[in-house]
């Protein structure tokens, strides 16, 4: 049952037809012999994918890359040029904030004016009303015309109504990011909920976090094609390649050389990458930039001794970067962030951001940046990014070797407590409860 | 191979098609037509009153205009004025009823792009939604003349019972011009331009200011060329003369009325699928 495909895409193009002028799509119909007139624009082309019952699919890609166009044509609302798509079950689709709604309507009339569209019979909504309500916590306001709401209001009524008729398939254009944090937190463990009751769920996003979150697969899509699809941590790494690689293209630097996939390194480049023998070193890093210059090592220091297994909540550590410059530079910056295993960043910092001025460097050097911090982390799995970056006019900050989830270390220690930062906390009882106000 | 499927779907174009976008949408459009006829009137101080207002004066304009100065006169007629008013009224009623739906139809689906591209929405629904909507009106209407009739003439005539059976093809009439003005006006917005003269000659050249009888035998065709000519006829029949439907005239209306509706379904399937590209 589970592995049933709800959702199957196969050779899928959409083709728009662009008119120079709005005279020409009546001449285009109107010519005897076909006569075209018309540039085609393929907004998609040849994507083919399934999806499982229950899964929750995410779907990434730059502005103007068809993802909205994707999930139309999947609602059934734009029609694909080729291709073929089956859909199984029923769907409920958030594609703009508030389509659907009806401006003049109150609240509760748009929902029920939402469930007859989507022929749910009136006693059933009547059944859901309340938890719809319940849901979007619009109070008082499910009485009156939905033109009075705030655009918050107006997507969580929508989304409430959308979930509330528990459809077989979620479709979410970045809709969500209308409402306030605490109702988006909301919605994202309701999809936990939906998930358990089988529900498959499409969601579009430009929050990696969330694709790394809620994802069980992630599909890349770039000017109409599927670039990538697979798990989301490699989906992400494919998206960032594809976010920041052509960047650094786009400048006017002519030995830029192509990223090449840290799997594939290219040894002539550089000497030894000694960070692959690091105990923490962590295989699924990505790693991009013009490596003008180069990452070539970096060691955790604690007081049980260099490149240790485990790290100790709350020692302190010296972090040592290696740096091999490759041309004469100037303008560097040198960064690091740490994040959970989620994704959460849990700290960054760079010298641009601290107002340090750092030291030009000639071809052929080889330097060492060392941060030196305590380890404030609770017990548990963190990722640590490096970067070497440059100040650049056109692109602001031009990477020149960044090396992502570079490393993958685990923090040991006897604390129980949750989250991730290491508070030192300690907990009493006074049998005088005062307060702290006895002192006055 | 090109298609969107999901595991219910009906036959797309099967005739009975034209019913089904009904019955499967009832709710939809049941509460589409309600707010639709709230929404005409909300805010409007005098509200329902001005569904009233407006036949009411054109009434007295044309039965002055028609009736004093051009002394048109009916063979049935027995009256004066009084009873010009109610032939002429009961014309336009059918007549405003078709122009309306005509008119609404133009703009169905561009002023509705939210219900095309954004959700997933049965847009065959809307035509059915605005024929409804503008039958609002033809029974305020009627309401008015039936009471109008009574106090003048102190009695109804049975054959009112008849009205809806006349109607009904009409209806079906009105919903098959109605989806095909909706779906290719999204192509060719030029066809808004051409509702407003033919619903003006739909007017002029149908027994509503005058008697078929009163014209040229050989320019008689013309009148029954326009498809409210025979309901026209057949609502003053049961209306004012206490006559019963014309039975065999009925069910050939009826055929043919059906006829255009579900050419006019059909043609609006067939060109669905491009408007979310062009609205």
């Amino acid at each position: 049952m589970s592995s049933e495909q709800v959702v199957r895409v196969r050779g899928l193009g959409k083709c728009y037809r662009i008119y120079k002028r709005p005279i020409d799509r009546l001449r285009e119909f109107l010519s005897p012999r076909n006569q075209t007139y018309h540039h085609p624009f393929w907004a998609l082309d040849d994507v083919t994918f399934n999806v499982k019952k229950g899964e929750t699919l995410g779907l990434i890609g730059p502005n103007g890359s068809g993802k909205s166009t994707l999930l139309e044509i999947l609602c059934g609302t734009v029609t694909a040029t080729r291709g073929e798509v089956v859909v199984d079950g029923r769907i409920a689709a958030l594609l703009e904030l508030g389509a659907g709604f009806n401006p003049e309507f109150t609240g509760r009339e748009n929902v029920f004016l939402n469930a007859a569209i989507q022929r749910i019979p009136k006693d059933t909504t009547e059944k859901r009303l309340d938890e719809i309500v319940a849901f979007s916590g619009i109070g008082e306001f499910l009485d009156r015309p939905v033109k009075t709401y705030s655009s918050g209001m107006y997507v969580r009524l929508a989304f409430a109504s959308a979930i509330g008729m528990n459809p077989d398939i979620l479709i979410v254009d970045e809709a969500l990011a209308v409402g306030d944090i605490r109702f988006q937190r909301k919605c994202y463990r309701h999809f936990n909920e939906l998930q358990a009751r089988g529900t498959t769920i499409l969601f579009v996003t430009h929050a990696v976090e969330l694709i790394r979150a809620h994802c069980d697969r992630a599909i890349l899509l770039n000017n109409g094609r599927i670039e990538s699809i697979g798990s989301p941590a490699e989906v992400i790494h494919s998206y960032l390649e594809l976010m920041f690689a052509p960047d650094s293209r786009r400048s006017d630097v002519q030995e830029i050389v192509e990223i090449p996939n840290q799997r594939n390194r290219d040894s002539t480049l550089s000497g030894d990458d000694s960070c692959l023998d690091r105990n923490t070193y962590n295989p699924d890093e990505y790693r991009w930039g013009n490596r003008h210059a180069e990452i070539t090592d970096f060691v955790f220091m604690t007081k049980h001794g260099k490149d240790p297994m485990f790290l100790e909540s709350r020692e302190s550590i010296e972090l040592h970067m290696k740096n091999q410059f490759n041309k004469n530079m100037e303008g560097l910056i040198y960064g690091l962030t740490i994040r959970t295993v989620d994704g959460v960043m849990v700290f960054g910092a760079n010298t641009r951001d601290r107002a340090m001025k750092m030291r030009n460097h000639k071809k052929g050097e080889v330097t060492e940046i060392i941060f030196r911090f305590d380890l404030n982390l609770l017990p548990g799995e963190y990722f640590l990014s490096l970067g070497i970056a440059q100040d650049d006019d056109t692109v602001d900050n031009l990477a020149i070797d960044r090396r992502y989830d570079l490393s993958h270390f685990t923090v040991q220690g006897d604390q129980n407590d949750l989250g991730f930062s290491a508070l030192n906390m300690q907990i009493g009882e006074s049998i005088d409860p005062t307060l702290g106000g006895a002192r006055t | 191979m090109t298609g969107y499927r999901t595991k219910t779907e009906v036959s797309e174009y099967a005739a009975l098609g034209v019913f089904i976008s009904l019955i499967e949408n009832r709710s939809l459009v049941y509460q589409l037509t309600r707010r639709n006829i709230a929404i005409r009137f909300r805010g409007a101080a005098l509200g329902v009153l001005w569904s009233l207002f407006t036949p009411i004066l054109m009434l007295a304009v044309y039965t002055f205009v028609f009736g004093t100065i051009l002394e048109i006169r009916w063979i049935e007629q027995k009256g004066g004025n009084l009873e010009f008013a109610t032939i002429l009224f009961s014309g336009l009623i059918i007549h405003s009823y078709f122009s309306e739906c005509l008119q609404s139809s133009v703009q169905l689906i561009t002023d509705n792009r939210q219900y095309v591209k954004k959700v997933v929405f049965p847009l065959e629904a809307l035509a059915w939604v605005a024929i409804l909507t503008s039958l609002f009106q033809v029974a305020v209407s009627t309401g008015v003349l039936l009471l109008y009739l009574l106090l003048v003439q102190g009695a109804l005539s049975w054959t009112i019972i008849f009205l809806p059976i006349i109607l009904a093809p009409l209806m079906l009439f009105a919903l098959g011009i109605s989806w095909i003005i909706s779906s290719t006006a999204v192509y060719l917005r030029d066809i808004g331009q051409l509702v407003g003269p033919i619903t003006l000659i739909l007017l002029f050249v149908s027994p509503i200011f005058y008697p078929v009888s009163s014209i040229p035998s050989e320019f008689q065709f013309l009148l029954y060329l326009n498809p409210i000519t025979w309901v026209v006829d057949q609502v003053r029949n049961a209306m004012l003369w206490g006559l019963t439907p014309y039975i065999q005239g009925y069910l050939v209306y009826l055929v043919f009325a059906f006829l255009v509706s579900w050419i006019g379904f059909s043609v609006f399937k067939k060109l669905r699928p491009g408007f979310s590209d062009v609205v």
